[in-house]
């Protein structure tokens, strides 16, 4: 089922969280919303569910405008940051919840819905928690139990608020590339929302980067990477140097996209190492360049030429491999 | 009482494991000795008063007809006022927590009124609002109701000092909670009644099983409000704790005392039935259905 959301403007008082946004969701597609706290992401998804109510605008699901429709009656899962589980109700009452809901004519018997639920445990993988209470579940199995919930009752547009930012790092990926396995499997036009551009790169078809309530650039992982409509975009999706080359002219480059030599080369700037730092697979080199205080990191493979007996202090020259231009796309140099 | 009892127990268990610092050794044993002095001293105070002239004396002071009569009345008005004060509470607990709107700290502010208003001068209220020189006094007059020195005025005396106490208890949980367990049953297609029955009730099940409990032992042992607004006539607007008042300032101190015995069996009836309560809900209100 398509998303089509117009024109939409909201405000809380007089703080204006988003304005105007216009967005295409395309059946079928998986797509993150990303940006720092407070550019409005997590009002949009709210308004998608019909949790909030925009000043003005629609939201049209396949062709439908659900603009005035209740939460009730948009049939979205919804996941939330906190996953919201019923708390004194058991994963299996949890995940029964929104199919015992169903006005009477509707609702399955107890016994459809018991094995609705189980294959619903069994999808995600914790059929063996069914007895369980949220609270002694851990949070990587909470967050699994609130999808099965929200899928119980066959929605066609799952809502993801945050999904994995309160788990710790380990279990995020693992669930992470669970969810996009999930979203291949079960095939519903999905959106979630993110501030950690890594995981939206990980999984989404297509970023919708958001900044103070207007959207950024819409565009796939490689695009928005590749091709950033902003310096707000390029900022937002990695690590980021600014070197100052006049009073008002920078360069704007990656740190795994610098040249470093031990002797000075064509093109290369001298710097003093300030730093260095293995992390495992590359190595940091933290630089100081003459004439700003800013400093320049550039990352490295650990076995690269340049690190041999490299000690704080010496001199080393680098160049960046790819700049960002002011006409926004990457330029590799 | 047997809350505090196996709370003891279980802590006494746990504390024999760990070492006891002096000044630990002093605070328990003073926090004994004042749980000695201010509660159970003037517990067993009562009782010893109300049974020294025998069983007999105890029995005809409590089955009298004035003493009867008064109990009858303290139950009258603790039934209509917590029924109503659940309610009340309830609705306002829940619209205070759950909508965000104009004026909702004051609200709150009036809510808490009866906590800070000194139960004397409510009652002063309704003398003002329905008494023969009050505002509405015309009228009831002429339609020939009694309000002030009647039952009415007891059970509107009693519902007005009771009013915070269930409201009280579920604001600030239901405000900890949020509403994000709301939104997720509504976002499943949960109704409004639904959602309450399903999810916002069980989350609050043991702090509005506790107002009532505390809302229904001032009921049955406020004074203050309801002796301005009874008129104090024997066998007609006397409830139990204004019994125990009148015989007392009539020196007959062991009937005082027996009917005061009386009184606190009510209230350890109460908080027996909240332990009841609490084993049996835990099983039965989440699987409910409509």
């Amino acid at each position: 089922m398509s998303i089509e959301i117009r024109g939409i403007n909201k405000h809380f008082g007089n703080f204006q969280a988003l304005k105007n946004i216009d967005l295409h969701i395309r059946s079928g597609e998986l797509v993150a919303l990303l940006g720092p706290s407070g550019c409005g992401k997590t009002s949009l998804l709210r308004i998608i569910a019909g949790l909030e109510t925009p000043d003005t605008g629609s939201i049209v699901f396949h062709g439908e405008d659900v603009s005035s429709h209740d939460v009730r009656d948009r049939n979205v899962g919804f996941v939330f940051q906190h996953y919201a589980l019923f708390r004194h109700m058991t994963v299996f009452d949890n995940v029964a919840f929104g199919l015992r809901m169903k006005p009477k004519k509707q609702r399955p018997s107890e016994s459809v819905i018991a094995s609705k639920v189980h294959e619903l445990l069994n999808l995600v993988q914790l059929d063996w928690l069914a007895d369980r209470y949220p609270e002694q579940l851990s949070g990587g199995q909470r967050q699994r139990i609130a999808l099965a919930r929200a899928l119980a009752v066959e929605p066609k547009i799952l809502l993801l608020d945050e999904p994995f930012g309160a788990l710790d790092a380990k279990v995020r990926k693992e669930l992470r590339r669970w969810l996009a396995r999930l979203h291949e499997e079960v095939h519903l036009t999905s959106v979630f929302v993110t501030h950690d551009q890594e995981e939206a790169m990980e999984v989404a078809d297509r970023i919708v980067v958001m900044n103070k309530g207007v959207i950024e650039q819409i565009g796939t992982p490689a695009e928005v990477y590749e091709k950033p409509a902003s310096e707000f975009v390029y900022h937002f999706l990695g690590d980021s140097n600014r070197l100052q080359l006049a009073e008002d002219n920078h360069l704007l480059f990656r740190p795994h996209e610098v040249s470093l030599s031990r002797s000075a080369a064509d093109e290369h700037r001298a710097a003093q190492v300030r730093d260095i730092r293995p992390l495992g697979a590359i190595t940091r080199v933290t630089l100081q360049v003459d004439g700003q205080d800013e400093l320049i990191e550039a990352e490295v493979a650990k076995d690269h030429g340049s690190l041999a007996g490299l000690v704080r202090g010496e001199t080393l020259y680098f160049k960046p491999k790819a700049v960002l231009t002011p006409s926004g796309a990457v330029q590799h140099v | 009482m047997s809350i505090a009892s196996a709370t003891l127990a279980k802590d006494s268990a746990v504390r024999a494991s760990v070492q006891r610092t002096p000044a630990a050794l002093i605070l328990i044993g003073l926090a004994w000795i004042i749980f000695a002095v201010v509660l159970l001293l003037p517990l067993y105070i009562v009782v010893t008063q109300g049974l020294q002239r025998g069983l007999d004396v105890f029995w005809n002071a409590i089955s009298e007809p004035d003493a009867i009569s008064a109990l009858k009345l303290t139950l009258l008005a603790t039934g209509i006022s917590v029924p109503l004060n659940l309610v009340f509470g309830v609705a306002a607990a829940w619209c205070v927590t759950k909508f965000e709107f104009r004026g909702k700290s004051l609200l709150i502010t009036l809510i808490d009124m009866p906590f800070s208003v000194s139960p004397v001068v409510a009652g002063l209220i309704y003398v003002l609002l329905f008494g023969s020189q009050g505002v509405f006094a015309p009228f009831l007059q002429a339609h020939d109701l009694q309000i002030v020195y009647a039952v009415p005025g007891i059970v509107l005396a009693t519902i007005f000092v009771t009013f915070p106490f269930v409201a009280r208890e579920l604001i600030p949980l239901m405000e900890e909670q949020g509403t994000t367990e709301e939104e997720a049953a509504r976002l499943l297609g949960a109704n409004g009644w639904q959602m309450f029955w399903h999810v916002t009730l069980p989350n609050v099940k043991w702090a509005l099983i506790y107002g009532v409990v505390l809302c229904t032992a001032r009921a049955m042992g406020e004074f203050g409000a309801v002796s301005v607004v009874s008129g104090h006539i024997r066998g007609m607007t006397n409830t139990l704790p204004l019994h125990i008042e009148i015989l007392y300032n009539e020196y007959n101190i062991v009937a005082a005392f027996s009917v005061a015995i009386l009184l606190l069996a009510m209230a350890l009836v109460i908080l027996l039935l909240r332990q009841w309560s609490e084993s049996r809900l835990s099983r039965s209100l989440v699987r409910d259905d409509e």
